[in-house]
């Protein structure tokens, strides 16, 4: 307990630091919001006067200095572009968002937990080559092509799915089971995009430490002793393989969270991705910052479950 | 290894389950079909309050739910709305409006002259987070709006202003729920309310706006119930979803023209809209400060071939800076014109003191090669598209191009920088125009270098002719003053004026009591429209 | 067994990207066609596979094969050196982290906490807004923006070695702290930076076409792989052929990739030479 209370404490300079970064990279970036029309009914004294409103006429640090202090009175702000308050901004996003990363996190991890188990195992063979390159090609289509050709396929030619969106408008007042399935709908083509794109690389980490603990010493051992190669594979290979998978979700976890902003551009998902691109082109400030902030707590957390789960399943991790 | 796959299988079969699920789940709407107009946004509305909102899918959505004193019909001209009739005086700066009197906001409060009272106000508050103010703002003295009575208001101007009833067609807010309130932050941009023919009803972010038709709408009755207007960001995705049904109405690219306008369940309106693209000089260049280099540039490239190429011949070139569908459009022999001529246009060059380097084949002057740098803004492909036909006609004739694309904050910070000259060379950018001829704010020289006028064109007869133009009233005089002036842009090259792209607008076939096609919209008036089966 | 044996897939891997890379190089010296090249004045529909073009034409007119040649120039360049920077800075941060442990790993972590934290695609896009969009600024943005996770990778693996017998066993006959660094635990450590390596190539080339997505990528008139798969996009039924060569391309090259990050695996990982399973 300790431990945990020692990085929690860390982690408060850790967000401000993050903070402070954002704020002044964001700043470097040319431009400010009020740019984003060009319209010749437009003068540019009114410009002016909407960015002294904004209070984007203040010097950099005094600017991130009243950020600072509205957040330590729990304020984030409000949206330059919308007028919205920061965090139902963002609020208003995470469900979509959360529903298509979880979803997809559980079946990438059901499809490459077995493939890679396998392939380490039987490295070399025909299987391992099928998934190799399968995998591979998967990882290799550009998702924004690849969700167009679903759109193509499963919903225009064979009408199976509707080819954008999360839920339809008549299913707002629907029961919860009603809705669900109308979003589930609708959550078939971004899932199978990102499944196609995202199996690759787990599947190849997953392989790699199969096989390097197959080759341990006590593996080969117990090999030795004649214990059955199921066994082994499963009590004693199966935790330590968790290593890598687990990094790697804990360095996932602000995507899964953040959300892609491909996929949901393409399938007009209502997801958080396209609120922090938008946000990015449209230098939308206040969101901007909410969105770190958030994704940096995310992240702080994300390692901190990994590195407690490497003292679990390595014990010799100290 | 059997636990593994039957564990696959059972996540599979929950899968299907799911899918099957959703599938067949009956629709729960006990609306009928053709109740529920399903329209298309290009992006997420920023505030759905025409004060603040300056992005199209808001302006889209506010056209439906809020009116003005004027409003635009389908032939572009400007007709009573929340207006019965309007007078003003001799000399064109005293305006007294009377309004509708059986007018009611969407909450049952009747409309008067205090809201119209409370709209400008607002615009005018500099605290207030709008870029109209300047609308109402002449010569540094804004326009006076009186309340006579509940259901009488006057304007008086500064001085005549040839735009000013247009600019009356802006959606008037409610002063009774937004009285006191910090207007930028208000919930009233998320949950608007206005006069208009189409209630609010909600606003799902990122998925869809949805409105309802107001049964007491003083126009009379909208014929369709409800409006759902989706937004799908991804133009690729819009046209499957028109393909499939799901939206009725998307814009069609040029070079998909053949393959929708054969489809059976679609209608495929055609009309030229308020805009042109053009590739704009920095005239503050040295070598484009020379306007015999800037008119040998335009004889070196063929727009022909840029309409045919970039817009699969929907559209026509562009000589002058006016739609063809405006009514300050000069015939077509006053228009001054530099025709295809690649040879003319290097003994053009010649003559302004330009010599060939054998050695790299490129036209030079003084020690100095001519290439330049044509900037656009990312994400607009048939800009890149005519970017890269005018670098490949500008190396035929020996002057070589480079193309760089720009995010849009990062580009309009080049070109609206405070100094002069600005760091560009030339630019491929579009205007859009309103019904107004009046561009004073792209072309006098006192909006540079901070202004709209970004190339740097300075012409004394074009600055008093544009000074003249927004202040006469008469329109056969202004069509005079704006040929003249459109004469003298023409002649000086300060942009080269590229098209006029048409609008290729995908319908779906249920959808009837369409207007005539045109830069107004196909959808005017709104409560026209209905569906059939 | 499958149908190659690992070294030989690893050599077939080898040949084609070297022969690739070769054509990449020398094409532009042998042959006098530029990929940008077309008439102006004959801009039609994007043309089907012919013996005149024989990948067929984009919608300006151009041969898609050269475009392809040229793009893989750019293409091998954005995944190379994005991926050379992104590893160089990862192990060593990883290796130095994992080795120091306590405080020194302590504070090393939490900036690399601290890097990740900020989204990738935001430091990445903003980045590319500041600088002008080019190439080099492609490569650069990619790689600096690429190395927390291989960091972090290293690191884990560090700390499952070092304590490991023959590491013990190595200090005590002294050897120093470089030679013990890179002889005796980075070699353990390479499983999973070459699978790293291997996969962030591939990525950077589809890193690379999500920049042209964005429009932010490689600026026309010239070719990558990306922004041509990006460009076929709204031609997708009407030219598929505008996607199919760049796509088998980007697929052969990453699967080439990884088959000959296998082949060194085995080739340096002193363990799996013994294995009995192979």
């Amino acid at each position: 307990m300790p431990y945990l209370f020692k990085r929690l404490l860390g982690s408060v300079p850790l967000l401000l630091g993050i903070c402070f970064l954002s704020f002044m990279i964001m700043h470097l970036a040319p431009g400010d919001p009020t740019l984003m029309f060009m319209d010749p009914s437009v003068s540019l004294q009114d410009l002016a006067q909407v960015r002294e409103n904004l209070g984007l006429d203040k010097p950099i640090l005094v600017q991130f200095a009243l950020w600072l202090k509205h957040l330590f009175q729990g304020d984030l702000g409000y949206s330059f572009v919308s007028g919205k308050p920061v965090i139902e901004a963002i609020l208003e996003r995470f469900p979509a968002t959360l529903f298509l990363s979880i979803s997809s996190l559980i079946l990438i991890l059901c499809i490459t937990f077995p493939l890679g188990l396998i392939s380490g195992y039987k490295k070399g063979s025909m299987f391992d080559d099928c998934v190799t390159v399968f995998s591979f090609i998967g990882l290799s289509i550009p998702t924004f092509w690849l969700g167009l050709v679903f759109i193509l396929f499963f919903s225009l030619e064979l009408n199976w799915f509707p080819t954008s969106g999360y839920l339809d408008p008549g299913y707002q007042y629907s029961q919860w089971y009603v809705k669900l399935s109308n979003i589930g709908a609708h959550i078939f083509l971004p899932l199978l995009t990102i499944i196609v794109g995202g199996v690759a690389c787990l599947t190849r980490y997953h392989r790699f430490s199969i096989i390097q603990i197959l080759n341990q010493d006590y593996i080969k051992a117990g090999r030795a002793r004649g214990l059955s190669e199921t066994r082994l594979l499963f009590k004693h290979s199966f935790k330590n393989a968790a290593m890598p998978i687990i990094t790697i979700l804990g360095m996932d976890l602000p995507s899964l969270i953040g959300g892609s902003y491909i996929i949901e551009f393409i399938f007009s998902w209502p997801g958080m991705g396209q609120l922090g691109v938008a946000s990015v082109f449209s230098r939308d400030y206040p969101i901007l910052m909410g969105m770190i902030l958030f994704s940096s707590i995310l992240i702080i957390t994300g390692n901190l479950l990994a590195d407690l789960a490497y003292k679990w399943v390595d014990p010799r991790v100290s | 290894m059997a636990s593994i796959t039957s564990s696959l299988k059972a996540g599979f079969l929950s899968f299907i389950i799911m899918f099957l699920v959703s599938c067949s789940s009956a629709d729960p709407n006990i609306i009928s079909k053709t109740d529920i107009l399903h329209l298309h946004l290009g992006g997420e509305p920023t505030y759905l309050n025409p004060v603040l909102s300056t992005d199209s899918p808001s302006s889209s959505v506010e056209g439906l739910v809020f009116s003005g004193l004027f409003r635009i019909n389908s032939d572009m001209e400007l007709e009573p709305d929340l207006v019965e009739s309007y007078d003003v005086n001799e000399e064109g700066i005293h305006y007294t409006f009377r309004l509708k009197r059986d007018v009611t906001w969407h909450d049952g409060i009747p409309f008067t002259a205090h809201d119209v009272k409370f709209t400008f106000d607002v615009i005018l508050d500099p605290k207030t987070n709008t870029v109209r103010r300047s609308n109402f703002v002449l010569n540094g003295t804004a326009v006076q709006f009186n309340v006579i009575d509940d259901y009488t208001i006057e304007a008086i101007l500064p001085q005549p202003f040839a735009p000013f009833l247009i600019r009356m067609a802006m959606g008037i807010l409610p002063k009774h729920l937004l009285e006191g309130e910090d207007i930028n932050k208000a919930d009233f941009n998320r949950a608007p309310v206005g006069t208009g023919p189409y209630k609010f009803q909600s606003w799902q972010p990122a998925q869809y706006v949805q409105l309802e038709r107001n049964d007491h709408y003083y126009m009379g009755k909208p014929k369709t119930k409800l409006i759902v207007m989706k937004i799908v960001p991804d133009a690729n995705t819009a046209l499957l979803a028109l393909e499939k049904g799901e939206i009725d109405e998307a814009g069609i690219p040029a070079k998909d023209f053949s393959r929708y306008s054969t489809k059976p369940f679609l209608n495929v309106h055609r009309y030229y809209d308020l805009v042109y693209t053009y590739m704009g000089f920095n005239l503050k260049h040295p070598f484009f400060s020379d306007s015999k280099v800037r008119r040998a540039i335009a004889h070196a490239i063929n727009k022909d071939s840029i309409v045919s190429g970039v817009l699969k011949g929907f559209g026509v070139k562009a000589d002058i800076p006016a739609s063809p569908v405006l009514w300050s459009y000069p015939d077509n022999e006053d228009i001054p014109k530099f025709a295809y001529n690649p040879s003319f246009a290097k003994e053009l060059l010649k003559e302004a003191g330009f010599k060939v380097n054998p050695k790299t084949q490129l036209f030079e002057k003084d020690g100095k090669p001519f290439s330049f740098k044509i900037i656009t803004n990312k994400g607009n492909k048939d800009r890149e598209k005519v970017a890269q036909i005018i670098q490949r006609f500008l190396a035929e004739i020996g002057v070589e191009v480079h193309i760089q694309l720009m995010e849009w904050s990062s580009f309009i910070k080049v070109i609206n920088a405070k100094k002069s000259p600005k760091d560009y060379d030339a630019v491929i950018l579009g205007w859009s125009l309103g019904l107004d001829p009046d561009s004073y704010s792209i072309w006098h020289s006192s909006q540079y270098p901070e202004g709209f006028n970004f190339v740097g064109y300075l012409n004394p007869e074009v600055d008093v002719l544009l000074e003249r133009g927004r202040t006469t009233t008469g329109k056969e005089q202004r069509k005079e003053i704006y040929k003249e002036l459109y004469q003298h842009i023409a002649q000086d090259v300060p942009y080269l004026f590229l098209y006029f792209p048409e609008s290729i607008i995908g319908i779906n076939k249920r959808v009837e009591g369409l207007s005539r096609p045109g830069p107004a919209g196909l959808m005017n008036p709104i409560e026209n429209v209905y569906l059939v089966d | 067994m499958g149908i190659l044996t690992l070294e030989k897939k690893a050599l077939f891997s080898f040949l084609f990207l070297s022969g690739l890379a070769l054509l990449a190089i020398l094409f532009p010296i042998i042959s006098s066609s530029d990929p940008n090249y077309f008439d102006p004045n004959l801009i039609g529909e994007p043309k089907s596979p012919s013996f005149a073009h024989l990948f067929g034409t984009d919608d300006l007119g151009r041969d898609i094969l050269i475009r392809c040649i040229y793009g893989s120039r750019i293409s091998l360049m954005v995944g190379f050196i994005s991926v050379g920077i992104s590893i160089t800075i990862g192990t060593l941060v990883g290796v130095v982290s994992g080795y120091a442990g306590g405080v020194a790993d302590e504070i090393i972590m939490r900036i690399v906490d601290m890097f990740m934290a900020i989204p990738t695609l935001f430091l990445i896009l903003t980045i590319q807004v500041m600088m002008e969009p080019s190439i080099t600024n492609v490569m650069v943005v990619i790689g600096l923006t690429s190395w927390m996770g291989v960091s972090r990778l290293v690191r884990a693996e560090v700390l499952s070695v070092k304590n490991r017998l023959f590491i013990t066993a190595a200090k005590a006959r002294g050897i120093s702290l470089g030679p013990l660094l890179f002889k005796h635990i980075l070699p353990h450590c390479l499983n999973p930076v070459i699978v790293a390596a291997m996969l962030g190539m591939g990525s950077a080339i589809l890193v690379e076409s999500v920049l042209s997505f964005l429009g932010l990528g490689v600026q026309p008139p010239h070719a990558s792989w990306g922004n041509m798969l990006e460009n076929s996009l709204s031609f997708l039924r009407q030219a598929p052929w505008m996607a199919l060569i760049p796509g088998v391309l980007i697929t052969l090259t990453v699967l080439a990739l990884n088959f000959l990050g296998d082949g060194i695996r085995t080739y340096f990982d002193p363990r799996s030479k013994t294995s009995a399973r192979h």
